[in-house]
């Protein structure tokens, strides 16, 4: 051992300790690394694109800016939480963890078991997604600027249900191969990285700076033009403009608040980088940055979004877009299916290369998403078969491929059930998942009020133990996550749009209840089978007095 | 398994952890495991000693400053030095006074610092083998406590000196109906750890063992590093200067032995319990070997570890907890 050990400096650079060559000991993650994961998974174009479509649309009243901040506001705490928790607790399950120690190990489960429901059928969505917003935008703005037709036909395929469930199963069955195989899985991982700078460059940056810098008039007449070459009479520009109906109404604070519903759909998602800890805990500057640093990063580029679109590209246009996404026939115009964004900056640009770079970054966001959930629900899956909630077999590592073939094979599975029943179902819109994901944080909010009583040594021992007035700062910052959660319930309860409003939509909201008050049960049942087999699931996590 | 099909060989069980790296807590749960899970034998299939020091600095005013998690800690008496130095421990790191002259001398001389890391980890084993010692002793439930590869040779010689704690590595040992070869040296890794092998050498010494085994006997054997290729020894991919390839969406890459994995496809024993990778706790099969890794949460406190139950040639159940 001589000569082996090193003075140590940093995480968090206000570090004073020794370490010698030991495994395990890798540099810590930094927090732009993990910003940049959790950018990812919150999909912060998508939320854009509906945000301007839908929130000009059907939010009648609402200011989309001030709604953005209210919902960063009411979301925030629940970040703080998860880089509370996942500093004090890292690499350890994230919800699933902190909810089944803390509280109970059925709540746990109660919880994870909605999350994960909820996650596939987010899955449903954005395969579905691929084709509607993903490639049929690219064919359609490659056609227009070739002036090639049969690239227009194709387009019109995916614009279809038959084209979008194709290219949804395809694009679920393909992640699954990809991850079934170390060097696949390898692969996607570097592919990750690159595709997010095109992500980020091609469906944020560039539309804001396209639509900065465009004045509407000269902005309309392209929009004309690229409608008159695929197909479309002229006038196209107001023609969604009527069909928008947007009023442009003076701000009401009730329908601003309602209008948070679509704003949450990012800022309440990002926080992936909480299943990935560290060896050596995080510092609290590191965890701070990469999850609620996140947040404000993605709020800013939601308000420059909505700033530019609204005054360049006009509000009655994107009210358009958004009636067409819900029905309204604009086909006449040309446009067979709404254009995103994304598309109304390719067209701004009016160039070939420029618009495919756009439309290619927002296919990207759902080529990405789809195998990083089905990562995501491995590792539920995996967790849950480790403390016997689920058969053995299905954390299984197949012998010849080295991959968890079961799990795999399940995850599809339910995958693809999922994309049958969104693309057949077009009333199942995205947000309809919120609030079941929301259930969950609720439960990790408790998990946080209670965390330094029930867990006081690793409480203790954490970068997160200070107390204000004798009350451990992590349980006030749960409290305000379980207020910022029960108001964003409340929007989701009461949003008419929502697709989990009380007075439309009882059944879903019954949904999203059902399935971790199902877990709940479950775990029971399950408890008592495993009894008969001299199996005690309750060991899983009851602690051992180390005293 | 239902009371009408309750086979007549009766059930041996075992508790496997691996990778506590100095947490006092998960040792303590680890000794207690026996009772706890009512289980025949307790095995820590190696790396029983911590990462870093982390020096507790005296002040002019007679206060001791220590600077970890990103946070700078004061205590002004002995009850909170006390406090703080279990807090330190809790991580996994072990905590040391002293004062910024010798502090000085530590950080700019790598001879001394060794010295200091051997004398401190070496007080630590001794607790912890006098812990295990007095708190198991008459209970019929075995102990094994075996080195790993970021364990330097003195913790081996310190574990031997155990009396109801036994080191079991580089021998064949009885554990209950069946036997049981152990080595904790696993294949080279980019830290540079103290016990290191290139896969051929570490090949030879394992099969060297299994010259000492029963043959037509049902075999465990404990082996700190994973076989490659199995899921159960995936690590995040790192650079040479040990940063992390792609950040936060890192690639997992296989670091396992590929000699263990020969010689456990050779040797096909019922039964592989391995450690090593934290990250990457599992079962996999090789063959008619279930290999296990329990994984390592030690810096949390939480003691993950696996139950198994064998019986005959047959393991019967695998329950992996977080105690």
């Amino acid at each position: 051992m001589s000569g082996s050990s090193v003075p140590g400096q940093a995480p968090g650079g206000n570090e004073r300790f020794f370490t010698r060559q030991a495994t395990g000991l890798v540099r810590e993650v930094s927090w732009v690394d993990a910003a940049i994961y959790n950018l990812i998974w919150s999909s912060v174009p998508l939320s854009i694109a509906f945000i301007l479509a839908f929130g000009t649309a059907f939010y009648v009243g609402g200011n989309l800016m001030i709604a953005t901040v209210i919902a960063f506001v009411l979301a925030l705490p629940c970040a703080v939480l998860y880089a509370v928790l996942s500093a004090a607790v890292p690499r350890s399950g994230g919800d699933y963890t902190w909810v089944s120690r803390t509280l109970h190990p059925s709540l746990g489960f109660a919880s994870n078991l909605g999350f994960s429901f909820w996650a596939t059928f987010f899955i449903g969505i954005y395969a579905v997604y691929l084709g509607f917003y993903g490639i049929g935008p690219v064919l359609r703005v490659a056609a227009v600027y070739t002036g090639n037709s049969s690239i227009l036909s194709a387009s019109d395929f995916f614009f279809s249900t038959g084209g979008v469930v194709t290219t949804g199963a395809v694009l679920v069955v393909l992640s699954a191969l990809v991850l079934s195989f170390g060097r696949g899985l390898r692969g996607f991982m570097r592919f990750q990285r690159w595709a997010f700078v095109v992500w980020l460059i091609g469906s944020v940056l560039l539309p804001i700076a396209i639509f900065a810098l465009a004045d509407q008039n000269s902005f309309k007449a392209n929009f004309d033009n690229y409608a008159q070459k695929l197909g479309g009479t002229p006038g196209a520009y107001d023609a969604y403009v009527a069909a928008g109906q947007y009023a442009g109404a003076a701000m009401d604070l009730g329908a601003t608040f309602l209008t948070v519903t679509l704003a949450y759909y990012t800022l309440g998602f990002i926080f992936q980088s909480a299943y990935f800890g560290g060896e050596i805990k995080q510092g609290k500057r590191n965890t701070l940055l990469s999850i609620p640093g996140a947040q404000v990063i993605a709020v800013l580029m939601i308000l420059a979004s909505i700033a530019v679109f609204l005054s360049n590209a006009g509000a009655g246009l994107l009210a358009g877009t958004g009636a067409q996404l819900f029905g309204t026939d604009l086909s006449a115009t040309g446009f067979t299916f709404a254009p995103l964004y994304t598309e109304l900056a390719a067209i701004a640009s009016g160039n070939l290369l420029v618009g495919l770079f756009i439309t290619v970054g927002m296919l990207l966001l759902f080529i990405l998403f789809v195998p990083q959930t089905m990562i995501l629900l491995s590792r539920n899956l995996f967790a849950w078969s480790f403390d016997r909630l689920m058969p053995d077999r299905i954390a299984e590592v197949n012998e010849r491929t080295h991959s968890p073939i079961n799990a795999m094979i399940v995850i599809v599975v339910l995958s693809l059930i999922s994309v049958a029943i969104v693309a057949t179902n077009q009333n199942l819109t995205f947000i309809v998942g919120l609030f079941g994901l929301t259930v969950t944080y609720l439960f990790v909010s408790v998990a946080g009020i209670f965390f330094p009583y029930r867990q006081r040594d690793t409480f203790e021992a954490s970068p997160y133990n200070a107390r204000v007035g004798g009350v451990p700062v992590v349980s006030i910052i749960g409290v305000l996550s379980l207020i910022g959660m029960a108001l964003i319930s409340y929007v989701l309860l009461n949003d008419q749009n929502s697709g989990t409003a009380l007075g439309v939509n009882p059944e879903r909201v019954a949904l999203a209840l059902a399935v971790p008050t199902i877990g709940f049960v479950a775990y029971f049942i399950i408890k008592a089978i495993q009894k008969t087999r001299g199996v005690n699931i309750d060991l899983a996590y009851r602690e051992i007095p180390p005293e | 398994m239902p009371f009408w099909n309750r086979s007549p060989t009766p059930r041996y069980s075992l508790f496997y952890v691996a990778d506590l790296h100095g947490s006092e807590k998960c040792f303590r749960k680890f000794v207690n495991a026996g009772k706890f899970y009512r289980v025949d034998a307790l095995i820590l299939g190696g790396d029983v000693t911590g990462k870093a020091l982390v020096p507790l600095v005296r002040l002019e005013d007679g206060s001791y400053e220590a600077r970890f998690l990103g946070r700078t800690e004061i205590a002004r008496d002995e009850k909170e030095l006390v406090t703080l130095e279990g807090q330190i421990r809790f991580n996994g790191f072990y905590p040391f006074r002293t004062d910024s002259e010798e502090l000085g001398q530590l950080a700019a001389d790598p001879v001394r610092r060794e010295e200091h890391f051997q004398r401190v980890i070496s007080a630590a084993v001794r607790q912890w083998v006098a812990l295990a010692d007095e708190r198991l002793q008459g209970t019929g439930v075995a102990c094994l406590v075996m080195p790993g590869n970021d364990d330097g040779e003195f913790v081996g010689e310190i574990l031997s000196e155990g009396r109801t704690l036994i080191n079991p590595e580089g021998r064949t040992i009885e554990l209950g109906p069946y036997q049981m070869l152990s080595y904790g040296w696993s294949n080279i890794t980019p830290w540079n750890s103290p016990r290191e092998l290139p896969e051929d050498q570490l090949e030879a010494r394992i099969e060297a063992l299994t010259s000492d085994l029963e043959s037509g006997r049902p075999t465990i054997y404990n082996l700190h590093v994973p076989p490659y290729g199995t899921r159960i020894d995936d690590a995040p991919e790192i650079r040479e200067d040990l940063s992390l390839v792609g950040g936060s969406s890192a690639t997992m890459v296989p670091v396992g032995s590929t000699a263990v994995r020969r010689v456990l496809e050779r040797h096909a024993p019922m039964l592989g319990l391995h450690g090593h990778i934290h990250e990457s706790r599992g079962s996999a099969r090789l063959g008619p070997t279930v290999c296990l890794n329990p994984g390592s949460d030690y810096n949390t406190g939480i003691l993950k570890g696996v139950i198994v139950r064998l019986r005959g040639s047959d393991v019967e159940d695998v329950q992996f907890v977080a105690a």
